[in-house]
């Protein structure tokens, strides 16, 4: 191998720069965006539910909303619901206890509970509310009303109990909000800090209906919320009949006597941020008289608070009932789309959180967080450890460090680039590391068959006698592609079923192949032939 | 070295891979059959790790033995010092059998449902004339006659469960206590498997894989179903590319004879089919293809020396990359073997044993082929 090798004129390569700028941009990427790890490295818990069929993409949104609405009433909001293909979801939660992975496996499981009370007074039950008859054909709508603006209707049917149940709640109770709940939790008791429950002055709303309008939303007549301000306390004890702490994160730091009242009642913790553990407001008008009331609450699964008819505060059993609401939004468009999402919601919720197909639970993967970690790191040694191995396989065949070394070099950067692809854009898991590791075998492969093509070529111009001319070189290169093409169809072809079988476990693998098969094709590997065939020109 | 293809007789190599197809398939299908790892044969994985190195796992076996007639405990030891348990039991035949009554349960109940709903329906409009009083009699008859279904199949999923609680006599409730009851048990046998181990082992960390009976037939009708298409579609590749039938088929051959030859050795060794082994068997297609291309393109469409020189010149750049294969494949082997990450570790195994297979599958089987081929024409 001559030594004057013309860097210059490599440098120069456009194919080479591409390979620069690649490299240059997959860090840019890892150092801005980071790399997004899967459950198996960052530890957490991973449900996958699969659906009975395959659905619609409106459709996979409202479960995917469904599921989340329930989960995230866990304060398990940083965890992640989302669709994969058509016909199934996966739910991965963060570093979870193994308290709050036992609550959305129940979540998922079971129906939710749906409940609508009036003035404390269970109004309707979700056991009251006929299935399969909440909406449907003209059962929900938005419609236009005189100013313009877009309002949602519902309607549900519940059964004769149900009927007689509401007549009574609803007795003289014209005008009174209906709250409507999805998995409000039984004994409970909130925490959090008054100036986080409280709303905020400059909504100007008045402000002395706020206390009353708090205090009805959690009364109900057989357990009613308990509400704690985190200002107020000095001495606190939690009843023994308190079996959920529904508490605002960073009080039990800032509140020592909270938490170890906390502590010292063993009942299941729910935590929540600031932002999530907060009521929403809205004026209300009743009676002539603006007040407040509280329209949504999450932490206790408030999903919405329709006004009460007052024609059916008269003691008359219905057994079809109506809700319908104004939708949000500025122009029309937002309010047609603001309306649909309502519906969509209102409607699961009045279902108890039923799922429009049915489902199965996946086969569920959990990991401790300092696991995780630990399989990350001896995965990333595997890989180095792999190519030191494959490099010096390769040393001890061509003997030449000149050939080692870009050998070595751009199976780095090919994997550099595909973990760049598959961690920023997608999920970087333990099949999709797999399938990198593999990558290492199949790059140096490929590496071997342009390189054993030249070698071969210069054992037959030796013997020939004849000198290296470009032409040759580049026929030899050329045909050294030819076989690197056709293998690369042959894995995406290969694989790609993989990818489509949306079986978890195993799409990061395929993912992984074909992406560094795709890198290699057009980015490292021709840049890879350019430069041996630099060197080999310069051989002579 | 000399060149093998110089050898008279050497298209009589092809009955290498041929027999041991054969024996193969024997392997695979007859006898000893696959050994269908956790995510075909449904059950649960638990790994865990502790800081105690001498573990009764005996002792361990007959405690979770109530758990499942089939229980399989590993040890191995930790890279932190330490040692960690893969305990797997198999499919709870409790569960399995009141997963089918649960779910015939929820479809009675569906059935109820919509007869409550058509009585409502039929209720609401008695005024209007529509409806006889026959009509709403016969509605509430079926309703009756579903709700006594209801109970009863509540009753006979609470007794699968062990559940010795009354069962109520209204179709709801008694739905509402049955489905409660046997989430409960499905929630709690993780919790109980692990009080079991807790109360030997001292647990530092755990992770846990389950799969359920219906699931892990669906993986199963998949990985075939994705097999078939991944042929498919590479044999269609392969066949735009080389547009004749000869080559084609010998390279379509090699990669079947590596697949096949592979899964039969692991079927002998015992080695189990999962998702991840599973995954690197459709891996093998794309290694395989790359030597028999390689071989096929140089000896067909190339005319420096003879056919028989140019197949051993090949044989030699095959050997480098099914040793490179070997090599890094054997680092991920080792690793996963040091550190018991299983999944590294099924995929490993099958390319090792897939580079080699690869070796006689493009040597004694593709070789034959395309330089018998190139004879004729």
């Amino acid at each position: 191998m001559a030594a004057h090798v013309n860097w210059l004129r490599i440098s120069k390569n456009r194919r080479v720069q591409l390979v620069f700028v690649c490299v240059v941009f997959a860090f840019a990427l890892i150092w801005l965006k980071g790399l997004n790890t899967g459950i198996e490295f960052s530890g957490g818990v991973r449900i996958p539910i699969t659906l009975e069929k395959s659905v619609d993409a409106a459709t996979m949104d409202s479960i995917v909303e469904t599921v989340k609405l329930r989960i995230n009433k866990f304060g398990l909001s940083q965890s992640v619901v989302r669709p994969v293909g058509n016909s199934e979801i996966l739910v991965e939660i963060p570093e979870a206890s193994p308290d709050a992975i036992e609550s959305v496996r129940n979540i998922l499981k079971q129906q939710g509970r749906f409940e609508a009370l009036i003035d404390g007074q269970v109004a309707v039950s979700g056991s009251d509310v006929l299935s399969g008859a909440v909406g449907g054909s003209n059962q929900e709508s938005v419609i236009t009303s005189e100013s313009g603006d877009k309002i949602w209707q519902l309607g549900f049917a519940v059964n004769r109990e149900g009927g007689e149940r509401f007549a009574k709640a609803a007795l003289g109770k014209g005008e009174y909000p209906v709250y409507m709940f999805l998995d409000r939790p039984q004994n409970a008791v909130i925490i959090a800090r008054k100036s986080t429950i409280l709303p905020n002055q400059s909504l100007g709303l008045v402000s002395d209906g706020v206390q009353p309008a708090i205090d009805d939303v959690l009364r109900r007549n057989t357990d009613s919320i308990s509400l704690v301000y985190a200002e107020d306390v000095s001495n606190l004890t939690i009843s023994q009949t308190v079996s959920y702490v529904l508490i605002e994160d960073g009080v039990e730091k800032d509140y020592p006597a909270i938490a170890a009242a906390v502590e010292k009642r063993n009942a299941t913790v729910r935590r929540f941020s600031s932002a999530s553990i907060k009521p929403e407001y809205t004026s209300v008008t009743r009676g002539g008289v603006s007040t407040v009331g509280v329209s949504r609450w999450e932490a206790i699964g408030l999903i919405c608070s329709p006004i009460l008819s007052p024609s059916l505060a008269d003691g008359g059993i219905n057994q079809i009932f109506q809700v319908s609401g104004p939708a949000d939004g500025a122009t029309a468009e937002e309010q047609q789309k603001s309306a649909l999402a309502e519906l969509r919601e209102l409607k699961s919720v009045i279902s108890g959180g039923k799922l429009p197909v049915s489902t199965t639970i996946g086969s569920s993967f959990s990991v401790a967080p300092s696991l995780g970690e630990r399989f990350l790191s001896y995965s990333w040694m595997a890989l180095v450890a792999g190519v030191f191995a494959v490099s010096l396989l390769i040393f001890l065949r061509y003997r030449q460090a000149a050939l080692v070394a870009p050998i070595v070099v751009f199976n780095g950067i090919e994997v550099l680039l595909t973990t760049a692809i598959i961690g920023v854009f997608g999920t970087l898991d333990l099949s999709a590391m797999a399938g990198i590791i593999v990558l290492m075998g199949s790059g140096v492969a490929d590496q071997i068959v342009i390189t054993e093509e030249l070698l071969r070529k210069g054992r037959a111009d030796e013997e020939e006698g004849d000198s290296h001319d470009e032409y040759e070189v580049k026929e030899r290169i050329k045909k050294a592609f030819y076989v690197i093409f056709t293998v690369a169809g042959v894995v995406v072809a290969a694989m790609l079923p993989l990818i489509l079988s949306g079986i978890v476990e195993i799409v990061g693998f395929g993912m992984s192949t074909i992406i560094g098969v795709l890198v290699g094709v057009f980015i490292t590997r021709p840049a890879y032939g350019d430069i041996v065939r630099e060197l080999f020109q310069k051989r002579a | 070295m000399q060149n093998p293809f110089h050898w008279k007789h050497y298209n009589k190599l092809i009955a290498v891979p041929i027999i041991l197809i054969v024996l193969s398939l024997v392997a695979i299908f007859v006898y000893p059959g696959v050994t269908y790892g956790l995510d075909f044969k449904g059950g649960t994985l638990l790994t865990v790790y502790t800081a105690s190195t001498s573990i009764d796992t005996a002792l361990l076996k007959e405690k979770l033995s109530p758990f499942s007639s089939n229980v399989d405990v590993r040890q191995f030891s930790a890279p932190d010092g330490g040692s960690g348990l893969e305990i797997e039991l198999g499919p709870s035949e409790a569960l399995e059998l009141a997963s089918v009554a649960s779910r015939e349960l929820d479809s009675l109940k569906t059935e109820y449902d919509d007869a409550s709903l058509e009585f409502t329906y039929l209720e609401a409009n008695i005024d209007s004339g529509t409806v006889t009083s026959t009509d709403l009699e016969k509605a509430q008859a079926k309703i009756d006659a579903l709700g006594v279904k209801v109970v009863d199949k509540s009753a006979a999923l609470l007794a699968l469960l062990g559940d010795n609680s009354i069962v109520p006599q209204k179709a709801v409730d008694a739905y509402a206590l049955a489905h409660d009851s046997y989430f409960e048990r499905q929630d709690t046998y993780q919790q109980k498997v692990m009080e079991q181990v807790r109360s030997i082992v001292p647990v530092s960390s755990y992770s846990a894989r389950e799969v359920g009976s219906t699931l892990s037939k669906q993986f199963l009708g998949k990985t075939v179903e994705i097999l078939l298409v991944s042929f498919l579609l590479t044999s269609i590749v392969v066949f735009v590319i080389f547009r004749s039938f000869i080559p084609s088929f010998a390279v379509v051959f090699g990669a079947v004879a590596d697949i096949v030859i592979t899964l039969g050795v692991m079927t002998v060794l015992g080695l189990p089919l999962t998702l991840a082994s599973f995954a690197a068997l459709l891996m093998l297609i794309a290694f395989s293809f790359e030597t028999d291309v390689l071989l096929t393109v140089r000896v067909l469409k190339r005319s420096d020396g003879t056919a028989y020189d140019r197949a051993f010149e090949t044989m030699k750049t095959t050997v480098m990359i099914n040793l490179a294969t070997i090599i890094s494949f054997s680092v991920l082997l080792g690793a996963s073997m040091l550190l018991s990450i299983s999944t590294y570790y099924q995929i490993a195994t099958v390319a090792v044993i897939g580079a080699l297979v690869d070796f006689i599958a493009t040597w004694f089987g593709n070789a034959v082929l395309v330089l018998h081929y190139f004879g004729k024409k």
